[in-house]
């Protein structure tokens, strides 16, 4: 549609014959229509004009039809009769209300050209109100399409990030498969229904299954080592209900690998929503473990034994001779004797702590106690560093309480506890200073502490003094004797009897280690012993 | 009259050196070098007191514990347990199989004289 100096769609009669408004409107270029009242909304709707003139009675009519149907709505400019200018004010209001935007009144002829412009103004306000719409419209598409794009590149990265993902997720995966299939454990992992997910090598060749058949389905359902299935397929039904993680070792005869230990961990595995989702099982063979600490505690027996029994006959031999029992001897060779037996006494210390700590890490602690008050073993206990402190010039005191409470605890572990932190003692301590034991009674417990007046530890080293070979100083440059096993001994005792290891040192100020017990209470054993009964 | 010691006990280094060091204080020792012959011995001697191995070939020391207690000839002998191995509650088995006391290999001297002197005293004094 060519644009001409704008569109009227006339509604209905006006008045009178084509007037010279018309005239002068069809002269000004203004494609001016006829229409129907009844075809009001087709004609807005087929030409879109920009102005509607109607009378006042039409528009009573069809102001419904005339607004709100087109692309736009047309002005509509109420033509008023001869009658209705009459009451203008009220007629202005009416057509006002019915949606015109402006109003012509009779006489139209007197001012032809007048009311000519009027209506070219109304026209050209529609134009601009038209042109103004196309350009909001042109800036808000723009816009449109500048989100668009926006959006098409944000999806684009979004893709592109997800791909990156997607492949560092592959990679990771890939990474983990090859762990799981050459890690030295067996791994299983079921899903909620108790379905096969995952099973590595080790775990098929430990349980007789191969992975190809054993996906999807239950480990009851499977022909392999019976009874590693039946346990784990146990283990997994309990981990099912009670959640949480469990680790047992079983003993169990294999054909094939003869007697096999094997530490079962099943764990119940949750997603991150905290939702169930499987269990996983961890099958770890510790045959070969157990096999080295059946040897270590073989080789302990040995030494206990085999080292202690010719042990006891050097030393008597040796005190027999210094004392002269076997008949009179020279300084020199009593000397010698005399020698014979310390070396023989050092060497029975170090292999009882050597012995001691293959306890302690067998397990097999605190096995043969008694009820005895503390002060009877400190009494025999420091008999062999008297003469030590003596040589070394060291003030060697042991303070017993009038009363000291019982302790129930192994007497010869015990013993070696006391005295390595005795030994150590005199050991640091340089001439002219001090060794004290003392006894401390508490509320449920009884320390025995050994204070000393040494060079005192630093605080770093404080923890590790405990650990087994531990030497604050260079072995190498070291000046003082001894493997480190003391502290670990006297430590392992202690935890073995419910008990603890105490420690107060500052460097250049000396240390003071300590033992706590617990009291025994012999009221306690009564009552028990009468309830067996 | 020499106060009788009998050692039961397959090492014969222990028996010498446990030997040496009583009678030097005027005991007078015999020695065993298994169960079977100790509880043959300890019916022929009546020492005043046994020191009894646990290892040993044959029967063990638990075994012959059990049967010089059973035995009427030899049961108020008192035995006492004398071992280089660490037995788990082996102070508690030794007290309720009738043993007079429980001694760890290496022993010292003066620990073993006076050990010996304690049992046997108790015995005379009873």
């Amino acid at each position: 549609m060519t644009r001409n100096a704008g569109n009227i769609l006339v509604l209905g009669r006006l008045a009178t014959e084509p007037t010279r408004l018309e005239q002068r409107l069809l002269e000004a270029g203004v494609d001016l229509r006829m229409a129907h009242p009844g075809d009001a909304a087709h004609c807005v709707i087929e030409h879109v004009p920009d102005v509607v003139l109607v009378s006042l009675p039409v528009l009573r009519e069809e102001s419904g039809n005339l607004l709100g149907h087109a692309d736009r709505d047309p002005r509509v400019m109420a033509v008023l009769q001869e009658v209705e200018a009459l009451d203008l004010e009220a007629s202005l209001q009416e057509a006002m209300r019915l949606g015109a935007r402006e109003v012509l009144v009779p006489p139209f002829e007197q001012d032809a050209e007048q009311e000519c412009l009027r209506i070219l103004h109304l026209i050209e306000e529609e134009h601009v109100t038209q042109e103004l719409g196309a350009m909001r419209n042109r800036e808000s598409q723009a816009t449109l399409r500048q989100q668009v794009a926006d959006l098409k590149e944000r999806c684009l990265q979004q893709g592109r990030s997800n791909q990156e993902a997607l492949d560092v997720f592959y990679l990771d995966l890939s990474r983990m498969m090859t762990i799981i299939d050459n890690i030295g454990d067996g791994i299983v992992f079921t899903d909620p229904e108790g379905q096969i997910t995952l099973l590595n090598p080790v775990a098929a060749e430990l349980l007789g299954i191969k992975p190809i058949v054993a996906i999807g389905k239950r480990l009851r359902q499977l022909e392999g080592w019976k009874d590693l299935l039946s346990q784990v397929d146990e283990f997994q039904r309990q981990a099912m209900i009670e959640g949480g993680s469990e680790e047992v070792t079983l003993e169990l005869h294999h054909e094939e690998h003869d007697l096999l230990y094997l530490q079962v961990n099943t764990t119940a595995v949750t997603d991150y929503k905290g939702a169930f989702a499987g269990i996983l099982t961890v099958i770890k063979d510790v045959s070969a473990e157990h096999k080295a600490e059946e040897n270590k505690n073989q080789f302990l027996s040995i030494l206990s034994h085999e080292l202690r029994t010719p042990l006891t006959g050097i030393k008597t031999f040796a005190t027999l001779l210094a004392r002269g029992a076997l008949g009179e001897m020279g300084e020199r060779q009593q000397g010698v004797a005399e020698s014979i037996r310390e070396q023989a006494l050092r060497l029975e210390h170090e292999i009882d702590k050597l012995i001691c700590l293959g306890r302690i890490e067998s397990g097999e602690f605190a096995m043969d106690l008694e009820v005895f008050p503390v002060v009877d073993l400190l009494d025999l206990a420091v008999v062999p560093f008297e003469q030590a402190a003596r040589e070394g010039e060291i003030d060697f005191r042991l303070e017993l309480p009038a009363f000291c409470p019982l302790v129930r605890a192994d007497r010869e572990d015990l013993r070696r506890a006391l005295q390595a932190l005795i030994e150590n003692a005199i050991k640091f301590t340089p001439s002219g200073g001090r060794v004290q034991v003392t006894v401390a009674e508490e509320s449920d417990s009884v320390v025995v502490f050994v204070e000393d007046t040494g060079p005192g530890i630093d605080k770093r080293y404080q923890r590790r003094i405990f650990e087994k070979f531990y030497q604050v100083e260079d072995p190498l440059t070291r000046h003082h004797g001894g493997a480190g096993l003391g502290l670990c001994v006297a430590k392992g005792v202690a935890l073995a009897h419910g008990g603890e290891i105490l420690v107060e040192s500052d460097l250049g100020k000396g240390a003071r280690f300590g033992i706590r017990l617990p009291k025994f209470d012999m009221h306690q054993l009564e009552e028990a012993e009468s309830l067996a009964v | 009259m020499d106060r009788t010691v009998l050692i039961i006990e397959d090492e014969k280094l222990i028996i010498v050196s446990t030997q040496m060091v009583l009678e030097a204080v005027g005991y007078r020792v015999e020695a065993a070098m298994n169960g079977e012959e100790g509880i043959r011995k300890a019916r022929e001697l009546k020492p005043d007191l046994i020191l009894l191995d646990i290892m040993m070939p044959g029967i063990d020391g638990w075994e012959t514990l059990t049967r010089l207690k059973r035995e009427s000839e030899t049961s108020e002998i008192p035995v006492i347990i004398f071992t280089a191995r660490e037995h788990a509650r082996g102070h508690q088995k030794s007290s309720d199989m009738g043993a007079a006391g429980y001694f760890r290999k290496p022993f010292e001297p003066d620990e073993l004289i006076e050990l010996v002197e304690k049992h046997i005293g108790q015995k005379t004094r009873a």
